[in-house]
């Protein structure tokens, strides 16, 4: 083929042209750390990445879902393990009234420190979290959950909550409830025959003007306890099922990341060395240009 | 003539050709320029005694070196190039930000639903209700901002048009200019060609060819037609005629092109094919249309989807059946002179497409075609009397349709940009699935319902979430950005082959000229030592008789 001043001349830029273009890719490349930098480069891969990306802040928000049910469960935890602690103090009065035969003042003595506790246990009832939600309300959450006194008498006490577990979402397809009614802990006012009718029915009956407490006040006593120890386990088993769980999603979102940074990050060993041939390159096709445009006839005119 | 004249014609022959090959050298930087050379022919001869006697060298015209073929070869390439680099420069741009991970669609809807979450874990809490309402304006915002750039994006397209076709005017005048000016010059070149005008002429065609798809016809005049569209002659010999644009027929946002004959002025735009309003037609009818339509079609979506679930809510103090996006709109376009008119509304997200649709009513029928694919739909008979639903869409007449009515329309082209959270009041957010007036406050099923929507498939017939279907856009945009990518490199290998070959055949080599250059000022010298010898000659003679 006759090759021509203007055409040699244009092959030569043109070749350093597609050098520079080349080099400036990579070097986008390496500076960004991205093997992907328009979906273009990759029209499969972008949408993987978008998907994957979805993925991880999906699960993340799981885990910060997972923690606000872990300090509700922690906080209820901690509240049934004091109202273990008032019903257990009950227990032991009810076994002393039972058994013993006890002065007047005793008993007075035991009657004080059951409507004290009962006034603890109502307390403990009416606990709210952080939100100045009531632990115990159900759905009506800003509802207080227990009506009543230490001085309110056996039946006179009302629940005001309803009987709605709340569920937070852990993970895809995982719900787990942040908390418990107060019929299941505290057993239902209605019947008459909650935690709390039970301690104020015991003080009544120690109190020297009725009946003297019986085997049934502690039998009630123990089914108002075992009530409150079952809520207590089933909040363990919760807890522990919501660590199974964030350990999953961990590992899940370590997972995902692993699987993004294939898909999007750049392989930098490939990569410098990639810019090193490309570097050369376009510094052969700078000294050929300007050695072969330095050939002319005329020189030797 | 003898000796002398034999010689003082070499002289001159020598001579044309320095000043060709000077000229040549002159013009090796001239774009278009196809070198010259002087074509040399022995004189007639005498006849003699012994025979004919050669009478020296004439030179019988002044050619340029051109191959027609690759020059046609030049201009057609160059059409199928620049059609594909101004789709990609297009393209790109969509390209560009579409994905980009500060600017995209796909961290706003995740963030808007981590919100949701937030909502569904503290159902009660005035900050959380407030970060949803913030979230959900942050959403609708990026839906308008991406819409944003593809509308300027449109303008661009737009703009690019008036200006290509005020340059394809401007040209269209020169080769007419060219035109006169060469008919006169063959005129007076007694059938020799004004080599310098034609190569002239051959630049305006390139630049004419990288703006739109051109058939050349050369006249008996020297002078050339040029065509484009389907036969509309922009130059016909020493005259020519202009193109201009126009508002589409529906759509003020879209151009036509038109070409402004002697009687009238006729719609182009669909006739045109390659240079740059080939690829900017392209561009606007298989990339911007759809994915303004497709994202459009996710905010119908996350719009719909998200109301219906938010009405079936209670919020914070019982009220119930609340809008939390303000319900999206479609745009109707009845064209100029239409009567009749409908309204348009979304009846069922999931069957929507990323379709524009026209309804005409021609005579006893009305027709609505789906303008992606032209498939033509007769509406039912009871259509104006029962709306129509067809694709998701629910069609009623409003005022009388009369026949030759036409209406266009776009169910999703503005409703990204038109997205926004109705609610004012976090209070109003809906996240109970029960009456809250009794107190259920912290019912927080709604709001995981809400969360549900996320990952629920309920666009495209029941195969993509909100994220996949952006998802789906995101790779049409890859994949074509890419494949135009593929296809400029590729057409641009062929342009350049075909340049070479032209140019291998008129470039100008400074090396032939300098060899050219030795070999002529030879021949010049050879002349003139002749002239000399022939006036040694001569004084030899009249030497002899001064004796």
């Amino acid at each position: 083929m006759r090759i021509t001043t203007a055409l040699s001349q244009q092959l030569g830029v043109n070749s350093i042209l597609d050098q520079q273009q080349n080099l400036t890719r990579t070097q986008r490349q390496i500076s960004t750390g991205l093997r992907i930098l328009r979906p273009s480069d990759d029209p499969a891969g972008s949408v993987r990445i978008l998907d994957l990306n979805q993925s991880i802040d999906e699960t993340k928000q799981f885990q910060a879902n997972s923690a606000t049910v872990e300090s509700r469960l922690t906080l209820e935890e901690i509240t049934l393990a004091n109202a273990t602690n008032v019903l257990q103090r009950v227990r032991e009065l009810s076994v002393q009234a039972v058994n013993g035969t006890l002065t007047a003042a005793a008993r007075v003595g035991i009657e004080e420190e059951s409507r004290q506790l009962l006034g603890e246990l109502l307390g403990l009832s009416n606990t709210t979290n952080a939100n100045g939600e009531f632990l115990f309300s159900g759905f009506n959450s800003q509802t207080q959950s227990f009506a009543g006194t230490m001085s309110t008498t056996p039946g006179g006490f009302t629940y005001n909550g309803d009987t709605n577990q709340r569920n937070l979402k852990i993970g895809p397809t995982r719900l787990i409830a942040d908390g418990d009614h107060g019929v299941t802990v505290f057993g239902d006012p209605a019947t008459g025959n909650s935690a709390f009718d039970v301690i104020a029915r015991f003080a009544d009956n120690i109190s020297i003007a009725v009946n003297t407490p019986t085997q049934n006040d502690i039998t009630a006593i123990d089914q108002a306890l075992d009530r409150v120890l079952t809520a207590r386990s089933n909040v363990g088993g919760r807890l522990n099922a919501l660590d199974q769980q964030q350990e999953l999603n961990q590992d899940f979102i370590l997972d995902v990341q692993t699987t993004l940074s294939d898909v999007r990050d750049l392989d930098f060993a490939e990569a410098v060395s990639r810019l090193n041939v490309q570097t050369a390159g376009l510094q052969a096709a700078q000294q050929a240009y300007v050695r072969v445009q330095g050939l002319s006839l005329f020189n030797f005119l | 003539m003898g000796l002398l004249g034999t010689a003082v014609s070499g002289l001159l022959a020598s001579q044309r050709n320095l000043d060709t090959v000077s000229h040549n050298i002159a013009n090796v930087n001239t774009e278009g320029y196809s070198r010259q050379r002087v074509d040399l022919a022995a004189r007639e001869p005498q006849i003699t005694g012994a025979g004919y006697l050669g009478q020296g060298v004439t030179s019988s015209a002044i050619t340029r070196v051109y191959d027609e073929f690759l020059n046609n070869q030049v201009i057609t390439s160059k059409s199928a190039f620049s059609d594909l680099d101004s789709f990609h420069i297009l393209a790109s741009q969509v390209d560009n930000f579409i994905a980009d991970s500060g600017t995209s669609l796909s961290p706003a809807l995740q963030s808007f639903f981590n919100a949701v979450q937030e909502l569904a874990n503290d159902p009660t809490s005035i900050p959380a209700r407030q970060v949803l309402l913030t979230e959900g304006e942050t959403l609708a915002d990026r839906f308008k901002t991406i819409n944003g750039r593809l509308d300027s994006l449109r303008n661009q397209a737009n703009q690019n048009l008036t200006d290509i076709t005020n340059e394809i005017n401007s040209i269209s005048e020169s080769v007419a200019e060219l035109n006169s000016k060469i008919i006169l010059a063959t005129g007076l070149g007694d059938g020799q060609s004004p080599n310098d005008l034609l190569d002239q002429r051959d630049v305006l065609l390139n630049q004419l060819a990288e703006k739109v798809d051109v058939i050349t016809s050369t006249q008996q005049d020297g002078s050339l037609n040029v065509f484009i569209g389907n036969g509309q002659p922009v130059v016909l010999g020493p005259t020519a005629s202009t193109l201009g644009i126009a508002n589409s027929t529906f759509d003020p946002g879209q151009k036509d092109i038109t070409f402004n004959g002697p009687f009238n002025s006729v719609v182009i735009t669909g006739n045109l094919s390659g240079g740059e309003i080939g690829g900017t037609l392209r561009f606007l009818k298989d990339t911007l249309d759809p994915t303004q339509n497709e994202l459009g079609r996710v905010a119908v979506g996350l719009a719909q989807d998200f109301n219906a679930q938010h009405q079936a809510g209670y919020d914070l103090i019982g009220n119930t059946n609340i809008d939390f996006f303000a319900p999206p709109t479609t745009t109707v376009l009845g064209a100029a002179g239409s009567t009749g008119q409908i309204s348009v509304a979304f009846s069922n997200v999931n069957q929507l497409t990323a379709s524009d649709y026209r309804l005409d009513q021609n005579g006893g029928n009305t027709v609505l075609t789906r303008l992606t694919d032209n498939t033509q739909t007769t509406l039912s008979p009871g259509f104006p009397g029962t709306p129509a639903t067809i694709d998701g869409l629910t069609i009623t007449e409003t005022t009388a349709l009369v026949s030759g009515d036409s209406i266009l329309i776009q169910p999703t082209r503005n409703v990204a940009g038109q997205l926004a959270v109705s609610l004012t009041n976090s209070n109003g957010i809906a996240a109970s699935g029960a009456n809250t007036s009794t107190g259920a406050v912290g019912n927080n099923t709604n709001a995981l319902a809400l969360v549900a929507l996320e990952n629920n498939r309920n666009l495209l017939n029941g195969t993509a979430s909100f994220q996949d279907a952006f998802g789906q856009t995101v790779a049409t945009v890859g994949t074509v950005t890419h494949a135009a990518e593929i296809n400029r490199t590729a057409q641009e290998g062929l342009l350049n082959q075909a340049k070479e070959a032209r140019e291998s055949v008129s470039g100008v080599n400074l090396d032939e000229e300098a060899a050219n250059l030795i070999k002529f000022q030879q021949a010049y010298q050879a002349a003139a030592q002749m002239i000399a010898v022939s006036s040694t000659l001569f004084d030899t003679l009249l030497g002899a008789f001064r004796r």
